[in-house]
């Protein structure tokens, strides 16, 4: 049953929406990046207790709905969560892709430039080789 | 809880230290310096803007800077 000022976990006030967010199903950082999103629509602060249940006040800056804020705010609760779940899946990808990239030998860097550069304005040209031959 | 003492031009900020941390807190006390003097108890804060214009938006803008400043100190 839908409480006129409250509609899931967002309780609307006059001037502000109240979010409780449960800590144990998205962490502190979520519920930071979370918020984050939002500060260029709203004011955001947080309280309660990181152990229970933590709540994020919004407060639009301007016109905006604050029943949208506080979607808005689920909405990305889940896209951080569902992202820190996927890195963390792929940190060992990750990881491996990198230290192989650090550790395979580098190509050399002078076979790989075009002696037939066409360069009418001698911007290829070293500083040091066009200018110490004018001494 | 932000409390807007707009009689006595300040603005009363309790913060849960679990969730802003106090190297937050002071870091961003030390950038708001140049618009606003601080008295800070615990996780008391009261801000008291040296301009007695739009103190709302600084106690609101203040906490957005220190969720800014969390953010940046590398969470996702």
């Amino acid at each position: 049953m839908k409480d006129k000022n409250k509609i899931g976990n967002i309780e609307l006030h006059p001037d502000c929406a109240l979010v409780s967010i449960n800590p144990k199903i998205y962490g502190l950082d979520i519920i930071y990046a979370a918020a984050y999103t939002l500060l260029d629509q709203a004011y955001v602060f947080l309280d309660g207790d990181p152990k229970t249940e933590v709540q994020v006040h919004i407060r639009p800056k301007s016109s905006e709905n604050l029943e949208e804020l506080g979607n808005k705010l689920n909405d990305e609760l889940l896209n951080y969560a569902v992202y820190k779940s996927q890195s963390e899946k792929n940190s060992g990808i990750r990881q491996a892709i990198i230290q192989r990239a650090l550790l395979t030998n580098g190509f050399d860097i002078e076979d790989e430039m075009d002696d037939d550069l066409d360069d009418p304005e001698g911007i290829a040209i070293p500083w040091e080789e066009k200018y110490s031959s004018e001494r | 809880m932000i409390k807007i003492d707009k009689d006595k031009n300040q603005i009363n900020i309790s913060l849960n230290n679990h969730l802003y941390n106090d190297s937050i807190i002071n870091r961003a006390m030390k950038d708001f310096e140049s618009v606003c003097e601080f008295k800070k108890d615990n996780d008391h804060i009261i801000i008291i803007p040296k301009k007695q214009k739009d103190i709302e938006l600084i106690g609101y803008e203040f906490c957005n800077y220190m969720l800014g400043l969390i953010n940046n100190q590398g969470n996702l």
